[in-house]
């Protein structure tokens, strides 16, 4: 069966895709035009600071994008400058490798600085990477004999000949930073939408709680994008000290760094070009002004302020709908869509083996979970069934998603066992997403930015499996979600949401399935129509599921086996039937006599 | 010893002056959750304020501290309004705002009035008490700030107000339901916390001197200590300031002049690595 849902938004993506091309294609071909027509040396010499901030700006959106605003990347470039500045003059090395273990050094020092704050968030974070630039300032005044102190380092050579280039000559300067430019946008794009990484990196910067549930291991990709951002600050600073020839610490004042940052904010940090077009238009506007360091500072703030109120994303995403509408594109919108697939009719082989014979996927001894003094779960001793629907019920504040977040180690597993196929672990969000354990949030986390497809797609990339386009169709179809395929999850309602993210807690090859409370919140229709969704997908991929679920007459009915919990213990367990009946779960829900 | 002991003493007054620095953006983390970056750059223009009545009213010295918190106040309650209100719950964009805020008043300070230092003239003078030198304008510094910061800390936990602005910060929905203008009290919350800082910054420029500069020390003083105690904590800024003040006052004292600085720096690099609730504050929990 093949459904045609109207065939002209097609062409109008197509459209706006080839503008976005042509759009880029653009500012590429002025960028590398731009020389010839600017032949004055103080153009040219704008024109090289204009790559380089470039560089610097689009090497920043990288950790930016991973949920982290950092105020150093000025920092890191002063680290490159000194570091090759000191081996060319002080070792006499040439100066290609020195460029390059400018960038490495700049990296490790990321790493050091990483560890320590990458954990911080939001202001913390900020104020560390602040603190951190006042230091590295400090230790260059103060190492004097070494680093020149206040005055700095001068008379900085310029970067040697390669192939009888020669870069006295600011034009082909310029051309070399603009290498720099693209090989950092090339990064940039592995570290987004090119690789695996660069997507979990994304979603960790959207959502880390969902990031990680969804098997994207936070700390490590935070302290590899921190890394690459910083090695491109050190390139960039080196070749900028060599461009000056010269480097001073007043050249990476705090200050200085938050222009970077205002660069990647006003271009559009979300967008691969952003920061490029941040970068021209903030260095470009003061220096056609010749404003004043002063005049530029009041510049740069009236723009940020700009920026905050009327344009949070950015100049780029500006610039593109102004273009849109001129050419009269509408972004896609729900009724327009562009799904035209076969329905695949069977369930994708799956990528593991059942667990054989009488080892449960999950079994706990003794489980506890604590908060402070607090004891949120006791004493639990459960061993999960098999390949079936196990129901988790009990009055509110009794711990059923405390327990689910023990499980996928958002909660403390203080104390007990918790047994995966026999063997006892210490869950992580991580590792057990890793392990095949998928599941959905109470209230329903889904990639605002990204489309149905996209999102389920990566549910399925980032836990580790491979995101089959015919299993993943399949899925979109027994969710209904068809036809809205290809929008923007954002705007969807509650109930489609709600599908979004069972889809994307089952496009991996999951052997255990956690809900929490999927039918909160629906009205009859959808609840019967997700109980019947949640049933056959169950029946087709033979999971194990776990569900919580207020609705108890759905409960009854899907479920084989049946948990009470009350006050973080368990005091009923087995078929529905006979735990509906058990005294101590009645008193449970309706209180004592 | 005698070493050790004028260094004791500087500390002390230090920390009393860099608390006072503080209570300002103490009192905006810790009843609106705002990470005003923008405190500097207002502390510094409060110092203005003050200096201009002075030097052209000749206003005394009393009525210019008045001015100062009257121009702080409407500053306050004018980016609160204006801005981070706006942003509240979006911690970027507050940053941002700040930031924004803190390069026009800064770049336009420099613009309008020089970068030269200024000076409001009083009539301090040095204490000598034995071997021991108490410059008069430190110790009324570090007074004004154990008045200020108690009298900040009474009216939080003491008074009616302080109950309805610590409602408004546990829970300002609620708040708000309950009845409470919850706006209104950000606003005045705010104007109260930028009028001390601007009253902190004329306190202090007898020490510190006033020039566009002092924006970025203060801010990143402010926040240091702050960090230190605790967001939010006033108990926390008190104990902040005076630790960073004791620990600033031995480092310049014992250390070469350069290395100095680095001190404080690392003891907050530290304190953010082990325990970034800081001394004072409570750990939030995760999810």
């Amino acid at each position: 069966m093949s459904s045609m849902i109207q065939t002209a938004p097609k062409n109008w993506v197509n459209t706006a895709c080839l503008l976005n091309r042509l759009g880029a294609i653009a500012l590429i071909v002025s960028l590398v035009a731009a020389p010839l027509i600017a032949s004055n040396q103080y153009y040219l010499n704008v024109l090289v600071l204009m790559a380089l901030n470039a560089t610097l700006a689009t090497g920043l959106a990288i950790v930016v994008r991973a949920g982290r605003l950092s105020l150093a990347q000025a920092t890191f470039s002063g680290i490159g400058g000194y570091t090759s500045g000191l081996l060319v003059m002080k070792l006499g090395m040439d100066y290609w490798p020195a460029l390059l273990l400018a960038g490495m050094f700049a990296a490790v020092v990321g790493v050091l600085l990483g560890l320590t704050s990458l954990r911080l968030r939001g202001f913390y974070f900020a104020i560390a990477t602040f603190t951190f630039s006042q230091l590295v300032i400090i230790i260059l005044r103060a190492w004097t004999p070494v680093t020149g102190g206040m005055s700095g380092m001068f008379g900085l050579p310029v970067p040697p000949d390669i192939l009888g280039i020669s870069f006295l000559n600011a034009r082909n300067y310029y051309y070399l930073a603009l290498f720099a430019a693209a090989l950092s946008v090339s990064a940039s794009y592995a570290c987004s939408a090119g690789t695996r990484f660069g997507r979990g990196l994304t979603v960790l910067g959207e959502d880390e709680v969902l990031a990680r549930a969804l098997g994207v291991p936070a700390t490590r990709y935070r302290l590899y994008a921190f890394a690459i951002s910083s090695f491109i600050g050190g390139v960039a600073g080196s070749l900028s000290a060599h461009f000056i020839q010269g480097i001073s610490p007043s050249d990476i004042q705090p200050i200085a760094s938050v222009f970077v940052v205002v660069m990647v904010m006003a271009g559009g940090a979300n967008m691969l070009l952003g920061p490029i077009v941040g970068a021209v238009v903030m260095t470009a506007v003061p220096e056609l002004l010749r404003a004043s360091a002063q005049w530029s500072m009041v510049f740069y703030g009236l723009f940020l302020l700009a920026y905050v109120f009327f344009f949070q994303n950015g100049l780029l995403p500006l610039l593109q709908k102004a273009v849109y509408r001129i050419f009269n594109i509408t972004v896609i919108r729900p009724e327009y869509s562009i799904a035209a697939i076969d329905r695949p009719a069977a369930y994708p082989t799956r990528r593991t083996a059942p667990v054989a014979g009488n080892i449960a996927h999950l079994q706990f001894g003794k489980m506890q979970c604590n908060y402070g003094n607090l004891a949120v779960l006791q004493e639990i001793d459960w061993k999960i069934e098999n390949g079936c629907i196990n129901g988790l019920i009990g009055p509110n504040g009794a711990g059923k998603t405390t327990f689910f977040n023990v499980v996928t180690g958002v909660a403390p597993l203080s104390g007990g066992r918790m047994l995966w196929k026999g063997e006892a672990i210490v869950p992580t969000p991580e590792s057990m997403a890793r392990r095949g354990v998928a599941r959905t949030f109470q209230h329903a986390r889904i990639l605002e930015n990204h489309t149905v497809f996209e999102a389920i797609s990566l549910g399925a990339e980032l836990p580790g499996s491979k995101p089959e386009p015919a299993r993943l169709e399949w899925l979109i179809s027994k969710l209904k979600l068809q036809s809205i395929r290809d929008v923007r999850s954002g705007g969807l309602t509650h109930y489609q949401k709600r599908l979004v993210s069972i889809g994307m807690a089952m496009a991996s090859d999951c052997e255990v399935l956690l809900l929490d409370e999927p039918l909160a919140g629906l009205d009859d229709t959808e609840t019967d129509e997700l109980t019947q969704i949640i049933l056959d997908l169950h029946q087709a991929a033979h999971n194990t599921v776990l569900l919580i679920e207020h609705k108890l007459s759905v409960i009854m009915r899907i479920c084989s086996h049946l948990t009470v919990l009350d006050q973080g213990r368990i005091i009923a367990q087995g078929a529905p039937k006979a735990v509906a009946s058990n005294e101590d779960v009645i008193r449970a829900y309706l209180g004592d006599e | 010893m005698q070493l050790f002991l004028q260094q004791a003493i500087n500390g002390v007054m230090l920390g009393g002056m860099f608390s006072l620095m503080s209570i300002g953006l103490t009192m905006m983390f810790g009843i609106m959750k705002t990470a005003n970056f923008a405190y500097g750059a207002l502390y510094m223009i409060g110092g203005y304020a003050a200096f201009w009545a002075s030097s052209l009213l000749g206003t005394p010295y009393w009525l210019s501290l008045l001015i100062a918190f009257v121009v702080g106040f409407g500053m306050g309650i004018a980016v609160e309004v204006i801005g981070f209100r706006r942003f509240r719950g979006n911690e970027d964009a507050t940053l941002v705002f700040g930031l924004g805020v803190a390069l026009v008043a800064r770049g336009g300070s420099v613009l309008a009035w020089g970068s030269q230092t200024r000076y409001i003239p009083t009539s301090f003078a040095a204490y000598h008490l034995g071997p021991f030198i108490l410059p008069s304008a430190r110790i009324w510094a570090a007074l004004a700030s154990v008045v200020i910061v108690l009298a900040v800390y009474l009216i939080v936990v003491r008074t009616k107000w302080g109950r309805v602005i610590r409602a408004v910060a546990d829970n300002s929905e609620r708040a708000q339901l309950v009845g409470f203008d919850t706006s209104f009290q950000y606003a005045l919350v705010a104007g109260l916390a930028t009028g001390l800082s601007a009253v902190a910054c004329v306190f202090l420029i007898p020490v510190f001197s006033l020039s566009p500069t002092v924006d970025d020390s203060a801010l990143y003083t402010a926040m240091t200590i702050v960090i230190l105690g605790g967001l939010g904590s006033i108990v926390g800024c008190g104990a902040g300031g005076f630790i960073i003040g004791v620990v600033t006052a031995f480092s310049f004292g014992y250390l070469n002049s350069t290395i100095a600085p680095m001190v404080p720096l690392l003891l907050l690099l530290i304190v953010l690595a082990v325990r970034p609730e800081g001394l004072f504050g409570r750990r939030e929990r995760a999810v």
